[in-house]
């Protein structure tokens, strides 16, 4: 019972990540590319200040302006990037509250099966609809971060959901829209047996359409990215200015260039790398929107909100990273 | 009558950037064959806890718990030691093992631990290198490929490939790759002919007594390999381990061309291995929406089992091994011991039922 007495309510610190990020996660990205300039930085400010190469120092006017405008260039994109990772994360948080509503609903707003059906049915009946519906938000929240993450849906489905669904999902290209429309037809029949009225449905049908609007949401962050000149333009000038940057700091600094150089660079390169991890936050790194562990947490909840016996654990950043 | 044995796939992680990435792989081999899976996680005793070792584990991969056999295996000491453990326990067809980190230093002294699994040969493995996309990885396999080196006499891996291409009704690529030439020889042309189309599609079916392969054959040499794997869409590469592990300075080596292929590559050793009996899972597919889907959720569910069951092993384990179950058990009586969900098991392997 190790998960029951230590579960966190959503939203602690360790949701996100811890508050150092290591260094070990950054480095690798960017070592070739500082490794290059440093090389690069030593040979031009050995030429210069040991071969009395002194065409290769140049003005730092035109570098410093460069610079301004570069930041300013790489601030904007990262801005862009952040927001797409923000919006993706909302859209999450969106997901957790409208799943909560659908289950609460469903568990609310549904009347007990008549007395004229059969009595063999009707407890069955009853406990059939709240378990169709929890298990299909449950499905429908996983099959959601499998289709935005690329992944196979089905072993996770086969052993939550009645085969015949599952086999009918198979021939759905789009399996969660599969799974609203299962939904749609779930609170359809509710209706025609008289267990929801007309105001009710609307209710219902109307959070189903606004979790077909969070994944439409998600889709389109997912299938549009940031457009090719922010990805490409930003590499071109970060690699300009920090070769060009030894040539402005040659004179002044002497055979200490390298150092200063790759530091400049490093904040450089550093910024252009940020920026490249979150601008697709449902791309299956360890950058992305946690989906994983945010529909863990919904399916605690709704399991919990239907007093289910078993739950799945808490799932808890690895290295920092949740994921 | 023949015992039937599931695809046992242990999935060694070390909770890289690459292992998170190889998730929509494992899930798609899972969908596509009959699967048992193992999540195994190896530590230094001395430098990190057991527990904090498993609690890291059972948060990696976490709905793998769902599936219908999953596992997770904490063991000590290498990842070379814990898969030839594993291997002694119990049967292994398949040992996945994505590149860890890059340290972004030379490794100078520090080999590489993937071509130590593949000198090894315990079992094929499966690997692929960081800069494989996650599409790709994804992707149903329609499209597998089987490279073979001119001239050498290594077939295992083909066999493997037509056994995995039949079982997931996949267009089999046989590409041979030229060795290198110089400039003015005419080796290329030499070795064109023999390897023909119908040349090879003969000696593969002769070889593996199948003919319900398609087989496309190609001819390339070794710095074309990724496009001609483009081209063809390769969506897994079977190769020859041998070919691709190599030495440089003091350590040992997986050759870079293999993570530059950028898609999953299974390496298969020439030592006599398990043979695989791969089982295709045969899927239901219903086109139209129909009042029994409204049924609930299967009367077979798995359903927890307060006491772990215990599989016989047939020779005795040296190290501890720890088993550790994905799900947690709520308002239910608690079971005496083995204490919550995770069980130490030495001498005798316990598997503890996924409760989910």
């Amino acid at each position: 019972m190790r998960g029951a007495g230590r579960r966190r309510p959503l939203g602690s610190k360790e949701m996100i990540v811890r508050d150092r990020l290591p260094l070990r996660r950054v480095w690798p990205a960017i070592s070739k590319r500082l490794g290059l300039l440093f090389v690069f930085d030593l040979s031009i400010a050995v030429l210069y200040s040991r071969a009395g190469y002194d065409v290769l120092a140049l003005s730092s006017l035109p570098l410093g302006m460069m610079g301004a405008g570069l930041s300013v260039f790489l601030a904007f994109r990262n801005n862009s990037a952040y927001d797409r990772w923000w919006e993706a994360r909302t859209l999450w948080g969106s997901l957790v509250n409208q799943s909560r509503t659908f289950v609460r609903q469903a568990l609310t707003l549904v009347d007990a099966p008549k007395p004229s059906r059969s009595r063999s049915q009707g407890a069955d009946a009853e406990v059939d609809v709240a378990d169709t519906l929890v298990d299909w938000q449950v499905a429908y929240v996983h099959a959601l971060r499998c289709h935005l993450r690329g992944q196979n849906p089905y072993p996770e489905l086969e052993t939550t959901m009645a085969p015949a669904l599952v086999a009918w999902l198979r021939t759905q290209r789009n399996v969660p829209l599969g799974l609203l429309l299962h939904a749609g037809h779930c609170l359809r029949r509710l209706f025609d047996e008289g267990r929801i009225d007309s105001y009710r449905l609307t209710q219902l049908d109307s959070t189903l359409t606004r979790l077909c609007d969070v994944q439409g949401a998600c889709e389109r962050i997912k299938n549009t990215p940031l457009p090719r000149q922010y990805e490409f333009f930003p590499r071109v000038f970060v690699l300009a200015y920090c070769l060009l940057l030894p040539f402005g700091l040659v004179e002044g600094m002497g055979l200490l260039t390298p150092l200063a150089s790759t530091l400049v660079s490093f904040i450089f390169v550093s910024l252009d790398s940020i920026g490249r991890d979150i601008e697709a936050p449902f791309e299956s790194t360890v950058h992305d929107t946690p989906m994983t562990q945010l529909s863990h947490t919904i399916e605690i909840n709704l399991r919990d909100s239907r007093g289910d016996l078993h739950v799945p654990h808490d799932v808890r950043p690895i290295d920092g990273f949740v994921y | 009558m023949t015992e039937h044995h599931a695809f046992h796939v242990a999935f060694l992680t070390n909770f890289s950037d690459t292992c998170f990435r190889a998730i929509p792989a494992v899930a798609q081999l899972c969908d596509a064959i009959d699967v048992r899976l193992t999540l195994v996680h190896t530590h230094d005793p001395a430098a990190t806890s057991a527990h904090a070792v498993e609690a890291t584990l059972r948060n990696f991969f976490p709905e793998a718990d769902r599936y219908a056999e999953c596992r997770r295996v904490v063991l000590p000491g290498t990842p070379a030691d814990a898969i030839r453990h594993l291997g002694e326990v119990g049967p292994l067809d398949l040992v996945i093992a994505p590149a860890g980190d890059p340290l972004g230093f030379p490794r100078l002294t520090r080999s590489s631990i993937r071509a130590r699994l593949v000198r090894d040969a315990v079992a094929p493995i499966w690997t692929v290198g960081p800069g494989a996309s996650a599409a790709l990885l994804g992707r149903a396999h329609r499209h597998v490929a089987c490279v073979v080196r001119v001239g050498t006499p290594g077939w295992e891996h083909v066999r493997r490939a037509c056994d995995y291409a039949r079982a997931v009704g996949a267009t089999l690529h046989v590409i041979h790759v030229l060795p290198e030439v110089h400039d003015g020889t005419m080796l290329r042309l030499a070795f064109a002919a023999p390897f023909d189309a119908s040349a090879t599609a003969t000696q593969v079916r002769a070889m593996t007594g199948r003919r319900d392969i398609a087989l496309q054959p190609h001819t390339t040499s070794r710095g074309q390999l990724p496009g001609v794997l483009d081209r063809v869409q390769a969506d897994i590469v079977f190769v020859d381990g041998s070919h691709w592990i190599g030495r440089r300075f003091l350590t040992r080596r997986v050759h870079r061309g293999l993570d530059a292929l950028q898609r999953p590559v299974i390496c298969v050793g020439n030592t006599e291995t398990r043979p695989w009996h791969i089982e295709p899972r045969r899927h239901a597919r219903t086109r139209r929406w129909s009042e029994a889907m409204l049924a609930p959720r299967p009367a077979s569910r798995p359903t927890p089992s307060p006491t772990p069951v215990p599989v016989p092993v047939p020779v005795p384990v040296p190290v501890p091994v720890s088993v550790v179950a994905g799900g947690t058990q709520r308002r239910m009586p608690r079971p005496v011991e083995p204490a919550e969900h995770e069980v130490r098991l030495a001498p005798v392997l316990r598997v503890v039922p996924n409760p989910i």
